[in-house]
This record gives structure tokens, C-alpha cells and sequence, in this order.
């Protein structure tokens, strides 16, 4: 049982983001007939679900929402921002609920109340007019309610829409209720199996195939006598259908029968012949509120034939341009809720996880072996050789296969950022809007789990600290409402997501000011404009005047900093004074390879990430300027840029006395600054494994990560970051030698 | 009855596993060793506590080496190929102990420790949990969670 209620919240995860899809759709006025039939069958299927785990609350606030979807895509009521709102507030309580219920936590009754109540009125308000449909209405919420609708959602499985076992597949013109109302001829055909027709391996849905020939069929199932779920037996043979059938010229009554012969005296059949007037159907087209109340609308269909055939006439409009579109689908091989799910299997992460784990050593033997294999005497094109080829290219292609499993677009991520700009707006009392830009792009599941909580923070920032408050926007000849734009893209091997606001920037002044006051730089510090800036990720700093309610909660951007460097990425904002901020995330497109240069200092093998590579050079004495203290300048293309001898900065030795036997290794960080790493050698460029410390030890300053050689010895591999020396920025890695020596005897 | 005699009796009954550093025996409760396995190079570490000889490559894992006698206060271990590495998991993180040589595996009783002697060292009174006595032999029950190196390093 666990298992299925585990399922079913997965598959509410999935239910979920169609559902916000939608709704983006919705907001951007790109939404369509089918946009809205994907949230209603979403929804549907949460209730279904919640009703087959006794999920009360949310089988009730789902049924809500679904009839305001239902209304919606009947168009009784038009898109507009209030119902759009609205939906939103319902998609939040919505995914609330699930979560809720997920974790077995109660939320509090008043939760969502609100939310519930306007829903209910929308949809009262919608049908308001007509009398029957108060009724209908409150039935549905009653809980005889539950009954009906699981079985809706058993059948949906097969199925298609809320038709259910009504609509078989591959009946032709299933909509034809759409002609239905020009004053032709119709049959309409009761048929209800006995049991014995089915024991005798007949198939209602061939005959109904049959006559679905003849010409345009829309059948209606009447479920009302199906058994509940728990008590249910002979499910097929409580079942009833009302066929209306235009016919094709030449069809009358006997044809009809034909098709029934042999299952005579196994079934009810009645049939009876029919005119539809085209005003007879639009009035009665209100009352009969088909999809949604498939029991009530039933009733009268068995009474007498005409007014089923009446019924028929609501829904059809809704379901013709939704088989259009279908097929339109099918044909350009588009993959939307509506297509088959088999295309995607669920696999338990922690499988994906040793079978990257496995290829990386595997990658790792490889190399070993292509290592060992060079230091014998193998001529270079033996077969050996040849294969040992082949076995490199096959595993790294293995890897990046497996690499891609756990590649996932942004788009969730994304989308439930969507709902943080709508919460923060309404905190900070503020309109605003997320604009999302690139959502396919894949990114390592971990990283966009662990993104969650930075770019909360960081949205949160941008609504309350980047975008002003309405008037000024105004005053500023702004829209009233803000605009956030979240970004990501895949650019030269990193995953670069970027948040932008149009809002009015970082107030340089402000934050110097502060900066100051708090001590974290002194007056007389030359900082450029993005020195500044970047001020705003140093530890303890808030420009807030007033703690609001969503941010200045102590947590800062220093956090969201430290968040994304333990992914491996990078952070920076770019502000334009009045036209808004940027704030960039640079990530590795997987947590596991590299490229990187292998060096050597000190008798030790390291690694320098490509990334921030930008020149190797052997400089001659003559580049190189003495400074105080031992520090040293390399003058290149007119600029100079400080020397950090790697070996003394993580500790391996004494400074040396000079460089002129060192290579350099010219690296940029992702603030744009660049020095110069002194070390002993190059050995060569290579891809690396990266295997994390901080499992089984700690974060060492200076150092990223660690990776395995193929001779099986362990090279670090150096944060270049942490490398290169900045007035606005304490760099453990930078501490001289002595320093942390102190801080380790601490210990 | 009996049968909840016997229950108790095994519940009291752990197996130990004694080692040597130095002329001193020490031991650590089984359940935290993974393996055993004798000296390997490792790669030392920028900024590392002295008592941290490096990083060692466990098929694939990288894990940190920690001199246990450096640990303790008995002075730095010079790592020859005679020395052995026990590979332990402990508080969810895999380390290597560096030790001259692995004993015994001892069945004992719980409640045969004794309290460590008020001695004037805090390192004695964090990283020994207390003492079994065998053979006329004093084995030193070692605290594998505070001889584990601190995370406060990093912060400082």
C-alpha cells in the first residue's frame, strides 16, 4: 500500500507541474482548449487518487478547483486576471494539500478556506442562473461524490477523458454532437448487456464500433448503477449506454438491429428514432451539465431518449476541438499528458547513483590501464593499442550516457520559483511577474534539488530589495508591475542560470556606506563598481533599512554564495543603477567530470580546472616585479597581475626565492579577476573524475575537490577561485602558511 | 526465563578489536571496521592538522589517513610498508587509522571497562573511553567519534 501511495504522490509531482504549466500558459494568453483540458484532467486525477487514500481535504478542495477548470473550459466563465489569480491561489493550497498529505501533517482548517470558498462561489456564480445546477452542485460535493468519481479515475487509465468507458477508442466522430443540432433524423439506441453477454465473449464496444459505421455516434455511459468500488462485482453489466446516432443515408432502424443480432436476448435494447431542433438543444444545454455531473445528467437520459440526446449537445463542443487537436498531435509526434506514458520508466535514484558511481571507477580502471599499457613496450597501432582506443572512447560515452539520466530540465525548478514571486509579491505588497526563459535546460538532478533554497532566497531579494515599490516604478516611468526573469542556458560546458529584475539596482552608495560601517572594508579601499556589488555576498551584510517580513532574516546572500560554491559553480551580480539587477549562476553541467590541468608543485600532483584557465607562460625573470613582503607582480600585456606561488599558498613549502624556474598558469575568476599561479610543472590536460572531500573529511580551504590519477594516487584539484587575491574578498586559501598552522594546532 | 538470561548476557557481549601503537594497545568496537589493509601512499593535504597524514584511494573512495599515534600525543609515525591502515566508518564518514599493527579481535564484556584514571590530560580523558584489562594487558577503549578530526577547522 505504501508503494502505491508513494506512486500516487509521485505521479501527484508530475500531475502538479502540468497543472502549473497550464496555468503559465493561462497567464501568458498562450493557453489553448487543450491547455485547460490537461489542468482539469490533472486535477481530476489528484482527487481520483486522494479518493482511493481517503484524502478528504484534498479530494475536497481538488473537486472545487475541477469544477471551476470545468466551467472554464465549457466557457461559462472567460480567462480573466481574477480567475487567473485565483487558479494560482488554488495551485498553491493544491500542492500544499499534497504535501501535507505526503508528510501526514494537518494544515491548519483555516488553511486554503479562503481559497476553497472563492472557487465554490465561481463556480456557483457561473451556473447561478439556472436552478437544477445548485443541486448538482452540492451533490457533487457530498460524498456519494467519491464513489462515482473513483471510478473515473480506474477507468481513466484505459481511457481518455471524463468520458471514461463511454468513449472507446477508434470510434469515429466522437464529437459529432456538434451537427447534432440542425433538426436531422437520429436514432438513439439504449443498450444494456446482461451479464450473460458477457460470459459469452461478446464486446459491446465492437458493436458499438459497428454502428459508429453508420454514421456519427456520441455515446453516453450511465455508470449510476455500478457498484461502489468495495463492494463491486459484475462492473460491466451494471453499465448502460445511450447512443445517439446521426446516420449515413440509408441506415434506418433495421440496420441498426442487424448490428445487435447476435447478442439478442442477452441485452436491453431499445431504440427509438428521433428529430433534434436546433433551439430545443442550446436551451437545454445549461441544465445538463454533462461532464461534471455524469450521474445527475444520466437520470433523464433514461427516461426518454430525446433529452439524453439533448445532453449530448453540451459537451461535444468542448471535446471536438480537443480530438483535432489529438490528431494534429499524433502526427507530428508531439509528446503532451495525452500521449502514452510508456516512454518513461521511474528508477530509484539511489540505482542511478551506483551505476554513476560504478562508471566512474570504471573510467577510472580505464585510465589505469591505458596508463600501465603505455609504460610497456606495446608498439602504438597493435591491436592492444587499438582496442585499448576503443575501450576509452566506449566508457566515455558509457559516462555521459549515464550522465544523462540524472539530467533534468529546469522547468520544475523554475515552476515552483514561479509560485516563491507570487508569495514574496504579495508580502512585500508589490505586482510582479515571472518571465521564464529556457526551462528544457538539463541539469544534474542534485544541483537542481540543491538550487531550491538559493534561488527562494535569492527571488525573495529581488521582489523585496531589487523592484520598487509601485509608485516609484511608476514615477520612474516604469510598468507597475515588476518583472523577474529567470534564465538558464547551457554556454561552453556550464549550466549558466541568471536572475534577472527590472528593478532599480544596487544602490552603490548605500552598500559602500555599509560596507564600511560594518567594517568589512575600509574607506580609502580603490573598489570598482562590481566590487561593490559583489559586497552584497560578504557575510553579514544587509542594506535594509527595516527588517522585512521576507528577507533581512540574517540569512544572506553570503549564504546563497556558499550554497552555489559547494555545487561547484559560481556567483556574480551586475547592476545597473535604475534599470535593475543580475545576478548569474555559473554550474558544471555535472557534478562528477571535469577538465582540468595537471600540475605539479612540490612534489605533489594537482589539478587546475580548464574553466578558469586562460594562459600557460614561462616567463623570463624580467616579467616579474618584486613587491612588499615577498609579494610579486607579473606584468603582461601592460597589466599586472598578482603572482600566488601554489605551493606556498597551501602550505607544501617556504616561499620561493625566485620564479624563474616555475611555469605560470594564468587563471580568471568568475568575478573577472585574474592572477597568476606559480607552479613547478605541467603535466597535461586531462578529464578528471571529481570525487568530493567534504563526504568522509571536511572542506580544505584552497582545495575543491579531489580526483583519482590513473597510476591510483589522489590529486587535488584547487579552487582558482580561493586563488586570487581581492580587496573585497577573504580568501581562506591566501592565508599564509603560518597562519593556518596556528589555527590547526587548535585543534 | 532463561532464554531472557541468555539475551542479556549476549547483549552485554561486543567484540573488540585490539591494535598496537607503539608498545600500547588500543582497541575500537568491531562494528566500526570496515577493513584492514596495510600502508598505502597518500596524498598529503594543503592546511591539514598534523595528525592528518593524507588522502588514500579506497577503490575509487578518497578518504583521509589519520595518525593515530599522532593523534594521541605519542609522537608522529613514520609510515613504512609494516604499518597498517584500518579502514573504520564513523558518524557517517569512512576513515583510514594509521597503527603499527592490529592485535586481536576480543570478545569482552561491557561492563569489564573501566573508567579512565583522572589523569591530568584533556587528550586522555577525550579520546580514551575507558579500559579493558586482558591478560595482564591494558587495552584502551578509543572514542571514535572525538578522535575523528573536527569540522571547526574549516570555520576558523
Amino acid at each position: 500500500m505504501s508503494d502505491l501511495r508513494d506512486m500516487f504522490f509521485e505521479e501527484c509531482d508530475d500531475l502538479l507541474e502540468v497543472l502549473s504549466t497550464g496555468l503559465e500558459d493561462l497567464q501568458n494568453e498562450t493557453s489553448d482548449a487543450e491547455t485547460i483540458n490537461a489542468m482539469f484532467r490533472s486535477v481530476h486525477s489528484i482527487k481520483g487518487g486522494a479518493g482511493a487514500f481517503g484524502l478528504d481535504r484534498l479530494i475536497k478542495f481538488a473537486h472545487a478547483f475541477e469544477n471551476v477548470l470545468d466551467d472554464l473550459r465549457s466557457d461559462k466563465i472567460g480567462v480573466d486576471a481574477t480567475i487567473t489569480a485565483l487558479m494560482f491561489s488554488g495551485f498553491d493550497h493544491l500542492s500544499d494539500l499534497v504535501d501535507a498529505a505526503r508528510d501526514d501533517n494537518d494544515l491548519p482548517d483555516t488553511d486554503g478556506a479562503a481559497v476553497l470558498a472563492e472557487l465554490k462561489q465561481t463556480t456557483q456564480n457561473a451556473n447561478g442562473g439556472v436552478g437544477g445546477d445548485d443541486d448538482d452542485d452540492a451533490n457533487e460535493v457530498s460524498s456519494d461524490d467519491f464513489e462515482v468519481q473513483a471510478m473515473d479515475f480506474s477507468f481513466d487509465l484505459g481511457g481518455d477523458d471524463d468520458g471514461g468507458i463511454g468513449e472507446l477508442p477508434g470510434l469515429p466522430a466522437l464529437g459529432g454532437g456538434e451537427e447534432a443540432v440542425d433538426g436531422a433524423t437520429h436514432f438513439v439506441v439504449k443498450f444494456k448487456a446482461d451479464p450473460v453477454l458477457y460470459t459469452r465473449g461478446h464486446d459491446p464496444a465492437l458493436l458499438f464500433r459497428a454502428l459508429g459505421e453508420m454514421g456519427e455516434l456520441s455515446i453516453e455511459a450511465d455508470r449510476s448503477e455500478v457498484a461502489p468500488l468495495e463492494s463491486l462485482k459484475d462492473a460491466p453489466a451494471a453499465i448502460s449506454w445511450t447512443l445517439t446516432l446521426r446516420p449515413d443515408d440509408g441506415i434506418d432502424e433495421s440496420t441498426i438491429r442487424e448490428i445487435f443480432e447476435f447478442v439478442e436476448g442477452q441485452c436491453t435494447l431499445h431504440i427509438s428514432e428521433t428529430v433534434l431542433e436546433a433551439a430545443a438543444g442550446e436551451e437545454a444545454a445549461p441544465a445538463a451539465d454533462a461532464p461534471a455531473a455524469p450521474v445527475a445528467e444520466a437520470a433523464p437520459a433514461a427516461a426518454t431518449a430525446a433529452p439524453a440526446a439533448k445532453a449530448e449537445t453540451k459537451p461535444a463542443p468542448a471535446k471536438a476541438p480537443k480530438a483535432e487537436k489529438q490528431e494534429a498531435k499524433s502526427g507530428d509526434g508531439g509528446k503532451k499528458s495525452s500521449e502514452p506514458r510508456n516512454s518513461t520508466i521511474r528508477v530509484d535514484l539511489n540505482r542511478v547513483d551506483r551505476l554513476i558511481n560504478l562508471v566512474g571507477e570504471l573510467v577510472i580502471s580505464e585510465a589505469m590501464l591505458r596508463q600501465s599499457m603505455n609504460e610497456l613496450p606495446v608498439s602504438a597501432n597493435s591491436a592492444v593499442s587499438e582496442a585499448i582506443g576503443q575501450l576509452k572512447t566506449l566508457s566515455g560515452v558509457l559516462q555521459e550516457s549515464v550522465m544523462a539520466i540524472r539530467a533534468q530540465p529546469v522547468r520544475g525548478l523554475f515552476q515552483r520559483m514561479s509560485r516563491i514571486v507570487r508569495e514574496s509579491s504579495r508580502q512585500a505588497g508589490k505586482t510582479s511577474r515571472l518571465v521564464m526563459v529556457g526551462e528544457a535546460t538539463e541539469v544534474d538532478k542534485t544541483v537542481t534539488e540543491r538550487l531550491v533554497e538559493p534561488l527562494t532566497h535569492m527571488i525573495r531579494n529581488s521582489v523585496d530589495h531589487g523592484l520598487e515599490k509601485a509608485e516609484d516604478r511608476v514615477a520612474a516611468g516604469k510598468p507597475e508591475m515588476g518583472t523577474i526573469k529567470l534564465e538558464a542556458a547551457h554556454r561552453s560546458g556550464r549550466v549558466v542560470i541568471s536572475l534577472t529584475d527590472d528593478g532599480a539596482g544596487v544602490n552603490r552608495a548605500k552598500v559602500r556606506q555599509k560596507a564600511e560601517e560594518k567594517g568589512l572594508i575600509r574607506p580609502e579601499d580603490d573598489l570598482t563598481d562590481s566590487d561593490i556589488d559583489n559586497l552584497l555576498f560578504r557575510p553579514g551584510f544587509s542594506t535594509a533599512d527595516e527588517i522585512s517580513q521576507l528577507s533581512g532574516r540574517g540569512v544572506g546572500m553570503d549564504v546563497v554564495r556558499s550554497e552555489i560554491q559547494a555545487l561547484g559553480g559560481r556567483i556574480n551580480l551586475q547592476s545597473e543603477p535604475g534599470k535593475g539587477t543580475t545576478i548569474t549562476i555559473s554550474l558544471p553541467l555535472t557534478l562528477a567530470v571535469m577538465e582540468g590541468m595537471l600540475i605539479e608543485v612540490a612534489g605533489e600532483s594537482l589539478v587546475v580546472p580548464t574553466v578558469a584557465l586562460r594562459e600557460t607562460l614561462q616567463p623570463g625573470q624580467a616579467n616579474i616585479h618584486d613587491f612588499c613582503d615577498g609579494d610579486r607582480g607579473l606584468s603582461v600585456n601592460d597589466s599586472m597581475l598578482p603572482i600566488v606561488d601554489l605551493g606556498e599558498a597551501l602550505g607544501f613549502r617556504a616561499p620561493l626565492p625566485d620564479f624563474s624556474n616555475q611555469s605560470l598558469l594564468l587563471i580568471e575568476g568568475e568575478s573577472g579577476r585574474r592572477s597568476a599561479l606559480a607552479v613547478d610543472g605541467i603535466v597535461e590536460q586531462r578529464e578528471v573524475v571529481i570525487k568530493g572531500l567534504e563526504q568522509n573529511y571536511q572542506s580544505i580551504p584552497g582545495i575543491a575537490a579531489a580526483t583519482i590519477l590513473g597510476n591510483g594516487k589522489i590529486a587535488l584539484i584547487v579552487d582558482t577561485d580561493q586563488m586570487i587575491p581581492s580587496p573585497g574578498n577573504g580568501n581562506p586559501g591566501l592565508r599564509k602558511g603560518s597562519e593556518l598552522a596556528e589555527v590547526n594546532s587548535n585543534v | 526465563m532463561s532464554e531472557q538470561a541468555t539475551q542479556e548476557q549476549t547483549d552485554e557481549r561486543i567484540e573488540i578489536v585490539s591494535f598496537a601503537i607503539g608498545e600500547q594497545a588500543f582497541c575500537l568496537d568491531i562494528g566500526h571496521v570496515l577493513e584492514i589493509r596495510g600502508w598505502t601512499n597518500t596524498t598529503t593535504l594543503p592546511h591539514a592538522p598534523d595528525y592528518v597524514v593524507g588522502m588514500m584511494n579506497l577503490r575509487g573512495a578518497v578518504l583521509p589517513v589519520i595518525d593515530l599515534s599522532m593523534r594521541l600525543g605519542l609522537g608522529k609515525t613514520i609510515p613504512e610498508s609494516r604499518h597498517v591502515i584500518i579502514i573504520a566508518h564513523i558518524d557517517e564518514k569512512s576513515v583510514g587509522f594509521l597503527v603499527d599493527a592490529v592485535s586481536n579481535i576480543i570478545t569482552v564484556n561491557t561492563d569489564e571497562i573501566k573508567p579512565t584514571p583522572e589523569v591530568s590530560s584533556s587528550r586522555t580523558a577525550a579520546f580514551i573511553r575507558g579500559v579493558y584489562t586482558l591478560d595482564d594487558t591494558i587495552v584502551r577503549a578509543i572514542d571514535v567519534h572525538q578522535i575523528m578530526p573536527q569540522e571547526a577547522l574549516s570555520a576558523a
